[in-house]
């Protein structure tokens, strides 16, 4: 793999924005086609084998985890674990989740975390990324089926056609709600009737959880995390309904970054993995510390050559974990990581984010790639 | 995955296409609950709106003025209850429970204190007695309570996005 310079397109942004994508310049550069990566098929090839693979562990972590009843270290009350519980032996569907990557093409890829249960920078990876390799590289391909297999999981996680599903996330964020748009129109090309609106809107009727209409929710898809919506004000109702979440309530395991010990532990030295524990002295020399709870490398702190690099945040509260360094890639100042995306069990594509610290925050630039 | 001889791996065979889904798609209704002196109103649920609850369709329009649309047969059934009792849950509303497994027919949303104005407005405009008086077929009412998500997203709103 390597990065390339790339000339970009005068109406890129046209385009963007007639894809739905109208963040493209959050934060100042958000899209930036002014490089690219280029893969080998043999590369592409590699890191769908080890996406699936890291799918498999994990999904071996939260049986084993729903098996001990061992939660407590993921700071779940017992009422949700045995919501956890119910859902994993149910067998709730899952749709996606995205696993980032440290890799440079030789070695092997490095987990660094798995954004289990809200994972974005789904529309640029997908028809975005896609629309940029048709405009300047058509006879070259791209690890990237996100679109198609999105539509033909729906109809596994959300019944046959005709059914109806509520889309919610924080009505504020437009990159949450291009997105949640983004992930609609997939269900409606899967043959679902969709209703959208924000996750304040929902309404609790005391027995189960209203539309904007007054109709009530059987299926939600949320682009809001878990632990939020167990810990605000209609919380316990998710505990009595028997309502539909997606993603299910095992991902509050997989989302959590204690799953980077939990997989140390059930896999130890496991090629793709690297050493995490709870306390610093398990993972010796250079090694990065998680909140259990966050997101968008907010408050990741990185201990590399006897520097320390950190990420500010509002997340920690909830304790840390340790993980072994696996520095990023860097080109010319470009830290990138790569963001794997599973869905349903099949790895479905690659999107790769650059950041100009080797922490990936929330102002990172999206950049796209081909593979010949 | 194997590649196949003659076959494209991973290109797409058939068209992207985008529908009509835009963002934003939040409701008016929902504006109102956001918007208000420029930050998210969502800490705290809101004062819940009430609906009544019908035995039949018949018995619904005959109090709400019977417009197509006006009632509607909600509620799922594995969880439709009756309302024998009604108890006080941890989110701050009431639920009712007894026999469970009936469907029944809901009036529209209301003022909890001002049921008789909203029958009223339900029927202006239709031919009615100068002594009209609000009728009550109901065997229940049910109350809905929003804003009770969304306060996280404010928490930590130095982060743009909730997700990840």
């Amino acid at each position: 793999m390597r990065r390339e310079s790339s000339v970009e397109r005068a109406d890129w942004r046209e385009r963007c924005e007639s894809l739905g994508f109208g963040f493209h310049s959050m934060g100042g550069v958000y899209w930036d086609e002014r490089s690219c990566w280029r893969f080998t098929e043999q590369e592409i090839d590699h890191l769908e084998a080890v996406t699936e693979t890291l799918h498999g562990m994990c999904l071996a972590v939260v049986d084993r985890v729903v098996q001990r009843g061992d939660t407590e270290r993921f700071g779940l009350s017992i009422a949700w674990a045995e919501r956890i519980e119910r859902a994993w032996k149910a067998r709730e569907p899952s749709l996606f989740g995205r696993f980032d990557l440290s890799w440079s093409g030789s070695g092997e890829p490095k987990l660094l975390e798995y954004n289990a249960d809200t994972p974005t920078s789904l529309i640029e990876a997908s028809v975005v990324q896609w629309d940029w390799l048709e405009s300047l590289h058509p006879q070259a391909d791209q690890f990237n089926s996100l679109h198609e297999k999105l539509i033909a999981r729906w109809s596994v996680v959300a019944g046959q056609p005709g059914a109806t599903l509520h889309f919610a996330c924080a009505g504020d964020s437009e990159e949450d709600g291009q997105t949640l748009a983004y992930l609609a129109d997939t269900a409606q090309q899967a043959g679902l009737r969709t209703e959208l609106l924000g996750i304040e809107e929902i309404g609790w009727e005391g027995r189960q959880f209203i539309g904007a209409g007054g109709e009530p929710i059987s299926r939600l898809f949320k682009l809001y995390p878990w632990e939020w919506m167990a810990a605000e004000a209609f919380g316990a109702g998710l505990l009595r309904t028997d309502i539909q979440v997606i993603e299910p309530s095992w991902k509050m395991l997989l989302a959590n970054k204690m799953l980077l010990v939990a997989l140390w532990e059930q896999f130890p030295g496991h090629p793709n993995l690297l050493a995490a524990g709870t306390m610093p002295h398990q993972v010796p020399g250079d090694r990065v510390r998680k909140p259990l709870l966050s997101r968008e490398g907010a408050n990741v702190s990185m201990y590399l050559g006897g520097r320390l690099h950190e990420a500010a945040g509002p997340y920690g509260a909830e304790g840390f974990v340790y993980q072994a360094a696996a520095p990023l890639p860097c080109v010319e100042g470009n830290h990138a990581v790569i963001g794997s995306w599973i869905v349903g069990d099949h790895a479905a594509g690659i999107g790769l984010r650059e950041d100009d610290t080797p922490i990936t925050t929330d102002a990172a630039r999206f950049v796209p790639h081909y593979f010949v | 995955m194997q590649a196949m001889a003659g076959t494209v791996k991973r290109k797409r065979s058939a068209q992207v296409k985008r529908g009509p889904v835009r963002w934003p798609w939040v409701t008016a209704g929902a504006l109102g609950v956001l918007a208000i002196g420029g930050a998210m109103l969502a800490s705290s649920p809101e004062q819940p709106l009430a609906r009544d609850q019908y035995a039949s369709l018949e018995d619904c329009q005959a109090d709400w003025g019977g417009d197509a649309g006006v009632c509607d047969q909600t509620g799922n059934p594995a969880t439709s209850q009756s309302t024998s009792s009604s108890h006080s849950s941890s989110t701050g509303s009431s639920y009712t429970s007894g026999t469970g497994g009936r469907m029944f027919w809901y009036g529209p949303m209301y003022s909890p204190g001002d049921r008789d104005g909203a029958i009223r407005q339900a029927w202006s405009g239709k031919a009615v007695s100068s002594n009209f008086t609000p009728g009550n077929r109901s065997i229940g009412r049910t109350t809905v309570t929003r804003g009770g998500f969304g306060s996280s997203a404010r928490s930590f709103s130095s982060h743009s996005s909730s997700s990840s």
